[in-house]
Parts: structure tokens; sequence; C-alpha cells
């Protein structure tokens, strides 16, 4: 989706004055309070704010469960930084294992993260997918050995021992490895 | 019916097992996960150790990280050095910000590099960025040169800075000489300091010619010497080395210095430099510093576009200003005084500027 232009985005603002509380109500019934940051980086919540006139308290989201909801407000509660996201373009840029965004999801079910996953894609936030399908992963696979990078991706090796063995060979140890002054 | 065909155009070949028909046709397990340009993404986002331990976790991910090793980190060597250590021994060691590691070669048997030895190298390095290559006090062969160049070629790497210290070159041809430095490592800087049995034909002026010394920023050759251990004069000349220095026919725009010990000048090189500044209209290529020592004395003869700023025993300087820019030429001519025993007596160094005339008045 389009980001959201400056027009919109002053109508946003006018309409996020107005209220103070918003709710959503969820699949399954219940109400969710969130706040006014996930309506601003929800590609889909900020639109809707920035073209209805009238706001209300209370805004329906039948597609999303309330447990995924309240996941999703619990990680916004976590990051501090509230100013506008752009994903990372370099290497040096990604966010270091100690933010608290980055272990958040690690002790999530499958279940769990895919149900994120779709939330996140649904409402279109891109921070949230960025920590959910790359910082998480790839704080699986950082300072990792093979074998947990297989086991905590539960993936399924296709290499035969032969080649296993011949990879572990090419990359064995050098005849004398000493440590840089 | 033909009872006795083996295959049918629909459905498994009769010959075969049904299982193991169907098993092949079942998609491979590894094809199943993220799309390949997530996993490209997060790669991105990996070190290069980590990205050393992905390639093993599948097939899949194996090529991911094979197809796009240019968009991912490169491996940082600090340094990689070959230096022979007498013996017959030779060490090649790569460090890197964390580790060292070290391989000690026996010469004895064959003075090359084995193939087994050559795919562990090429694997060392592979995909990396070498900031300092020394290569020191060894007698490059044929053979060295192309092993070297094959490990250099299969890891595909980019080199910072090339150096080769006290490096013997009389059992290579002039070509390969020229063309090992010049074509198959791809250098920023060169740095050549004390080349053995070396000959005044390996520095010529083609030399000056090969795509990579005419890229490299910076570009350093000092005290070749012969099989006789006598100094060896750069046969590259006033033309060669004024066109080198004045980047004609270069597109380079980073070239920045030039060091050279010895090269055969003519007497008049300081004066054809000069002249010819006023007129050179390629100047964003130009080298901004040179440095010549072992020169023969020059003489600069009165020209209405050169100025002489002063002259005195030991130093004078000359300039010259180039017409269409606002650029200046300052050249200073050094002559080692008669009292300094330690230099030799026609010790002359030609130092050339390029500076900005605004910025010096």
């Amino acid at each position: 989706m389009a980001a959201t232009t400056s027009t919109d985005m002053s109508t946003l603002n006018t309409a996020l004055d107005k209220i103070s509380n918003i709710k959503l109500k969820c699949k399954d019934g219940k109400l969710v309070t969130i706040s006014k940051r996930i309506i601003r980086e929800s590609e889909v919540l900020s639109h809707n704010f920035s073209v209805v006139d009238e706001v209300e308290q209370t805004i329906p989201l039948p597609d999303i469960h309330s447990t995924v909801m309240k996941q999703i407000v619990a990680f916004y509660d976590l990051i501090e930084d509230d100013s506008e996201y752009v994903p990372p373009s370099k290497y040096t840029d990604r966010p270091t294992k100690d933010h608290p965004g980055v272990g958040f999801f690690s002790n999530f079910t499958v279940e769990e993260l895919q149900a994120l996953t779709h939330a996140c894609g649904y409402l279109d936030m891109p921070r949230l997918q960025d920590f959910i399908l790359c910082h998480m992963i790839v704080d699986i696979i950082q300072d990792r050995e093979i074998k947990e990078i297989r086991e905590r991706g539960m993936m399924k090796t296709d290499y035969t021992p032969e080649e296993e063995a011949e990879f572990v060979k090419r990359h064995e140890a050098p005849i004398e490895v000493v440590q840089p002054q | 019916m033909n009872t006795t065909r083996t295959s049918r155009v629909n459905g498994p070949p009769r010959t075969r097992k049904l299982t193991s028909y169907w098993k092949s046709a079942q998609p491979n397990l590894s094809d199943k996960g993220l799309p390949p340009e997530v996993v490209l993404q997060i790669f991105t986002f990996l070190d290069r150790v980590d990205i050393d331990n992905c390639r093993l976790v599948n097939h899949r991910w194996l090529n991911i990280i094979d197809k796009n090793t240019h968009l991912l980190r490169q491996r940082f060597i600090r340094m990689l050095k070959v230096v022979d250590n007498g013996n017959n021994m030779i060490t090649i060691s790569a460090s890197s910000r964390t580790k060292c590691i070290k391989y000690n070669l026996n010469m004895e048997i064959n003075n090359h590099i084995d193939a087994d030895m050559i795919k562990r190298l090429a694997n060392l390095l592979k995909g990396s960025l070498i900031k300092r290559t020394v290569i020191c006090n060894l007698t490059l062969t044929e053979l060295w040169v192309y092993d070297l160049y094959t490990i250099f070629n299969r890891a595909n790497v980019k080199f910072a800075r090339f150096e080769m210290i006290g490096v013997a070159i009389d059992q290579l041809t002039r070509d390969s000489f020229q063309n090992f430095i010049g074509e198959k490592v791809a250098a920023k800087v060169y740095f050549l300091d004390g080349i053995r049995n070396g000959d005044a034909d390996f520095f010529n002026s083609r030399l000056l010619e090969k795509t990579n010394i005419v890229n490299a920023e910076d570009f350093t050759v000092y005290d070749v010497s012969s099989l006789a251990g006598e100094e060896v004069i750069l046969d590259l000349g006033d033309e060669a080395l004024l066109d080198f220095f004045f980047g004609r026919n270069i597109t380079s725009k980073r070239r920045t210095t030039l060091y050279l010990d010895s090269p055969a000048v003519s007497q008049s090189f300081v004066y054809s430099a000069l002249v010819r500044f006023v007129h050179e209209t390629n100047y964003e290529s130009m080298m901004q510093h040179a440095e010549f020592t072992h020169i023969r004395e020059q003489i600069i003869h009165s020209h209405r576009a050169i100025t002489n700023e002063y002259d005195t025993d030991i130093q004078s300087e000359w300039s010259s200003k180039n017409a269409k820019t606002d650029l200046v030429l300052e050249v200073k001519v050094t002559r080692a005084s008669e009292d300094d025993e330690l230099v030799h007596d026609n010790f002359i160094t030609v130092t050339m500027d390029i500076c900005n005339g605004r910025t010096m008045c």
C-alpha cells in the first residue's frame, strides 16, 4: 500500500486529536484498547481514520482475534522508539540483540507466530513485519551451530552424510589457528 | 497390445517401483518455507560467519547464498600474508578481526601449491575483501603466479592494498609478471618494494598501460635490483610516464599518488611536464601527487608559461598554470647536499603536486 500522503496525515492527526481512547472490537467480540501509535504504524487503520469524518470510539475489526491484538499491543509497549519507522537498508542499521523487540517473539509457538504474521499483513505494519519475519529469524541464526539452526528453524537437512563430511573436511581447522595480537 | 513395453506416455514407467516413482514426484522438502526473497533479505542482516553456517543448513539456502554473494556481507580479511621463511617453508596466513589462520607449506617436493590446498584457501577467502595482501621474500615462478591467480579467482576476492616486498621475479617472463599485477590482481593500491633479480624490461611502459595499474589510486615501485644486485633503472621514458601522470586515455577519477624509484627519464622531463600541463584537459584523472627519486639532473629552459619560484643549491621550484582550470602544477627538484655522506652523489628527487591556484593565492 502506498504511504500515507501529507494531506491524509493532517486529517489523521486532527481525527486522532478528537479522541482519547480507541477500542477495537475483535473477532471474538472482546474490546482491546490500542494506542494512537499503533494506528499511525498500521497503513490500514491510519487510512481508515484519515478518510472518515466522524470517529467512533469503537472500531470493528472482525478478522483479528483479541489475543493476537493484545500481543501486538504488548510488543508496542516494549518499544520506546516513537519515530516513524524506516526499514533498515544497511547491515549496520539492524537492531542489536539487546533490543527488547528482538527477543519478544522468540518464545511464541508456531501457531501464534502464524496468526501474528497474518494479522500484521492484514493491518500492514512494516515495523512489526520486519521484527517477526526478519529480526527474529536473524536472532535464531546468529552465533549458532548448524544443528541448532536446523532445530530452532525446524528445518530438515537434505545433505547426504557424505556431502556433509566433504563440507566439514573443507572447513576443517587448518594447521595452526592463532589468536591475533 | 504390446505387453513388453517398459514405459507409458502417462504414469510411471513399469520397470521402476511405484513407491520410488511417487517419492521422486513429490516436491522436495527443502522447497518449502519462506520465499527466497525473504530468506535473502534475512541473510543481508547476518555476519559472514553466520552466512557460512547457513550454507550448510540445506541445499536451498546454499543456492540462495551462492547466487547472491555480492548482495551479502563480505568476509573481511585484515591481512593476507604469503611469506617465504627459507628452508623451503612458505607460510600463508589470513587474519580477520577475530582469528588468524596459518598454513605452513613444505616446498621441498614440488614448488607449488597442491590442488587440495588451493581448494581450501579458495574456500577460506571466498567472497572476501582483503585490506592488505603481502607477498614477502618469495621467488615467484610461473606455477606460483598461476596458483595464486587460481585461488584469488575462485574465491572472487577484492583487494585494497597489494604489496610485494623482496620478491624475486627472475623465473617469470615479463608478460606473466605484468599480467599478474596488471590484470589478474585488481587492487586499489600497489606497493612494490625491494623487487629482486629484476630487469628494466619488467617495468617498461606497457606496465603503465595495464588496466588495473591505470585505475589504481596509488602506485609505488621502490628499489628494484638486478640479479647482480645492482640498481635497475625502470625503462619507462618521459612520454609514457607523463601520459600516465596526466591520465591520458584514463577515465578513473580517483588517482592520488605515484612513487617511482629510478625511472629512465631524460634531462628535460620536468620541463616537458610543466609545458604539457598548460594545455592538459583531462584534469579529473590526473595523479594528485608524484615523487621520482634517483633521476638525472634536470634542465629547465625558460618558457613563458613556466614560473621559477626559487632556485637554490638544495632545492628549486617551478610552477605552471593550466589555461582552462585554475590548477597549478608545482615541481620541486631536490638535490642531496654534498656534505651528506649517507646519500648517493646524484640523489635527485622530483616532487610534482597539482593544486588549486586560488587556494594557493
